[in-house]
């Protein structure tokens, strides 16, 4: 009865923080974890943040399965961006005091997707944050009605004895 | 404005750091069996046997690792250790580690021992090996670099030696052979040229008067009979004489063509009979191009141990370029490069590399000579300074030198001297490596399906050294056998009759090599007792074949020159029966005419005596 109390308390962790705010900051920092490499120092450092901020779980973790899909597919994109920034001679010096900086160099930046990933990511961030906030706003009531008429959510609601 | 209140949660603070904590401490309890395991299974994937390593114990607050027991397998008897090392210490820049680079300041092994037994075989397994099976560092320095020379190898003297010991040599290669041959190019040219002579005396005699007009001329120089020129007309004298000038005119006019006619066609045959001089030729040509042994004293050591020679080069070849040029400089500015490198998978990567401080560098590795009183010491002691992986972009020289005795494999004197120069340009590394003495045992020096040369048991000694400008190579080395026991064998008994007779009562070999490579080219000479006497040997006992080959290869020739020339001869013989005649025909008929029609030309006797003369210089010549 506990382990099941417990599941559903971790569970009630994905319900928490259904604010505008929450689900954006979600959505964004689900962005950062989808589109870095788990084997890259940041990705670790941006699953901190679940702790650290805000923001609603599931929609962090469903947005970090998209962006992580995205991140498969536009492998070539993030090369390309990843390979020019690289290569530029103005960033030269640049990239070649942040390779001899400590830490720095596990965040795989001067492997061309890489750096390539990261910089769309960082740049995504606040822009992200600030749609989602607009997009959730639009889109609040249509999705909460539909969520709430979805077989999934009755289920839910029907074992779960304090469900709103 | 961000409001902290509702983005930050101070609560998640002590979940996140107990969260940290105990992964820190899970981490700290089991990241040794986890790296040690995860460290043979890689060197293993890469080396092709199992390496085992006993214990692995490293203190990051020290900058301290050491390995115990470290096993190499014998790839080849994989019951046996190459190596054994007992011990290996290493320290590590702790600094640099915190900036990914893993810069060792010393490795020290001690206790090492070769050739020792495995408690359990070190066979690599489906679990390790995993379903991508790529090359081990045994077959990765087998792939390319000195294909020409293989192919060389391939297409040796030995490739025909079956063949020829049967006696049963087949010319598979002759069709493709047949475009070089000089005579078969000769006689088509000949061809080109009698087709071009047959149109023109065509053109020729289709200008000749026909018969009608002959008769014609014949039927009015008859009438000239019943009408003598004493009492013909002036108007009737002038026709006449128009006439006999004209067939004189026509007669020298063919005379001169004939004349040229026959010429050519003399020349033609005479052309035509040339062309035995350049089968010889293209025997030669074509025994040439099937890698024959022509001479007797022609050296086969090339074939024989060419193969191992050049495995050796590319092996060496391999790492060399591998240390020395591991990708492509994309951009470059001094010290600091974006490099391109390409996988043995394929996968491009792009590295940024600098000159300050490495990805991997081994600054000092010495091993230390093995002072156990209870066992067999070994001597072997060396050192290795500033080992850099990817030294192309840090300017740094390696220094490697090893000696020493390895008891385990009976290894005596052994000496190795490597100098890895990156700080010059054109790079230049060295390499010398010699063995004082050395067992060899069941080694194959040659194995064919036709027959095959083995030591069963020699004592070697070996000495080697080359030199790496660039991509230029220039190396040579010998390697001396004593007490050598051969054991030979082939399914032709001539051949195998003479394979004991060279090995029967040799107990020494000798084989030294040469190596050179520029951009264009890669040669490579090996000189050997053993290979010269085989030429030789081979040459006499098997002269009756080479002179039933030399017959089948004349015979090829020929018959490949058969249609051109029949067709040649066909061409002749129409120009001459045909196309002369006529020509000769007309002419004795006009000669006739002429004989009648001379009393009416002016010019005839002066042309008469003319005629006269050159016929009579033709005759006497």
């Amino acid at each position: 009865m506990i382990i099941i109390k417990l599941i559903y308390r971790f569970l009630s962790y994905f319900q928490s923080h259904s604010t505008h705010q929450g689900l954006a900051l979600g959505i964004a920092v689900g962005m950062l974890l989808g589109l870095n490499p788990i084997n890259s120092v940041q990705f670790w450092i941006f699953l901190t943040f679940i702790f650290l901020l805000k923001l609603n779980l599931s929609t962090t973790l469903a947005s970090s399965l998209i962006f992580w899909l995205i991140r498969y597919l536009g492998k070539n994109a993030f090369f390309v961006l990843g390979e020019f920034l690289l290569n530029k001679k103005s960033l030269l010096a640049f990239w070649s005091y942040f390779y001899h900086l400590p830490i720095l160099p596990f965040t795989n930046f001067y492997i061309p997707d890489y750096l390539g990933e990261i910089i769309v990511s960082l740049f995504l961030f606040i822009p992200l944050h600030l749609f989602s906030l607009k997009l959730i706003k639009v889109l609040e009531p249509f999705l909460y009605h539909w969520w709430r008429t979805t077989k999934l959510y009755m289920i839910y609601r029907g074992y779960k004895p304090y469900a709103r | 404005m961000l409001d902290k209140k509702r983005v930050f949660r101070a609560s998640g603070i002590v979940p996140l750091m107990g969260l940290s904590l105990a992964a820190l401490l899970i981490v700290a309890n089991s990241y040794e069996p986890l790296l040690k395991t995860w460290l043979e299974v890689k060197l293993t994937q890469a080396y092709g046997a199992k390496i085992d390593i006993q214990e692995l114990k490293i203190s990051l607050l020290k900058g301290t690792a050491s390995l115990k027991n470290i096993q190499l397998t014998n790839p080849s008897d994989p019951l046996k250790n190459l190596i054994e090392i007992g011990n290996i210490n290493l320290n590590f820049n702790r600094t640099e580690l915190l900036r990914k680079k893993l810069v060792i300041e010393l490795i020290e092994a001690s206790q090492i021992k070769a050739a020792t037994r495995r408690a359990r075989s070190g066979i690599i397994d489906d679990l390790i090996s995993g379903s991508e099976a790529y090359p081990v560092l045994w077959e990765k320095a087998d792939i390319g670099g000195f294909q020409s020379l293989r192919n060389q190898m391939k297409n040796g003297p030995l490739k025909y030696l079956s063949q020829i010991t049967t006696g049963a040599y087949t010319l598979t290669k002759m069709p493709n052979l047949k475009k070089s041959l000089a005579s078969l190019q000769y006689l088509q040219e000949m061809n080109h040229k009698a087709e071009a002579a047959n149109q023109e005396w065509n053109n020729q005699t289709s200008l000749l008067p026909t018969g009608n007009q002959l008769n014609e001329w014949q039927t009015t120089i008859a009438k000239w009979g019943s009408s003598p020129r004493e009492i013909a007309s002036a108007h009737d004298l002038e026709g006449r004489k128009q006439l006999a000038i004209q067939i004189r005119s026509k007669h020298a006019q063919i005379s001169g063509q004939l004349d040229s006619a026959l010429k050519n066609f003399n020349l033609l045959k005479a052309e035509m009979d040339a062309v035995n001089n350049l089968l010889e030729k293209d025997l030669e040509t074509l025994k040439k191009e099937l890698s024959l042994p022509s001479q007797a004293s022609e050296d086969l050591s090339f074939s024989l141990f060419g193969h191992h020679v050049i495995s050796v080069l590319e092996k060496i070849n391999y790492w060399i370029d591998l240390y020395r040029n591991p990708g492509i400089s994309v951009f470059s500015s001094p010290g600091f490069e974006v490099v391109k490198w390409v996988s043995p998978n394929k996968t491009e990567y792009h590295f940024l590399k600098s000159g300050f401080s490495s990805d991997f560098e081994i600054k000092k590795l010495a091993v230390l000579p093995d002072k156990a009183p209870e066992e067999k010491p070994s001597s072997f002691a060396g050192e290795l300074n500033h080992f850099i992986l990817f030294p192309y972009f840090f300017k740094t020289n390696c220094k490697a030198n090893f000696s020493g005795n390895i008891p385990g494999l009976e290894w005596e004197g052994l000496r190795i001297q490597a100098d890895l120069t990156s700080d010059s340009t054109p790079s230049n590394d060295s390499l010398e490596v010699s063995v004082d003495s050395f067992p060899l045992e069941d080694f194959n020096l040659k194995s064919t399906p036709d027959f095959s040369i083995k030591i069963t048991s020699a004592t070697a000694k070996f000495k080697a050294n080359g030199s790496f400008k660039s991509r230029g190579l220039s190396a040579s080395g010998t390697l001396e056998t004593i007490g050598t026991k051969f054991s030979v064998n082939s399914q032709f008994s001539p051949f195998e009759e003479i394979l004991e007779k060279l090995t029967k009562y040799r107990t020494t070999l000798q084989v030294n090599g040469k190596a050179s490579r520029n951009q264009d080219s890669t040669e490579l000479t090996i000189e050997s007792d053993f290979g010269k006497q085989m030429a030789t040997e081979i040459s006499e006992t098997f002269q009756k074949q080479l002179s039933q080959i030399d017959d089948t290869l004349r015979a090829h020739i020929l018959d490949s020159l058969f249609p051109l020339r029949q067709s040649l001869n066909e061409k002749l013989q129409e120009a001459e029966n045909v196309l002369l005649a006529k020509m000769r025909n007309t002419l004795s008929d006009l000669e006739l005419m002429m004989s009648s029609t001379k009393r009416y030309d002016p010019e005839a006797e002066k042309f008469k005596q003319r005629y006269s003369e050159i016929t009579n210089a033709k005759k006497n010549l």
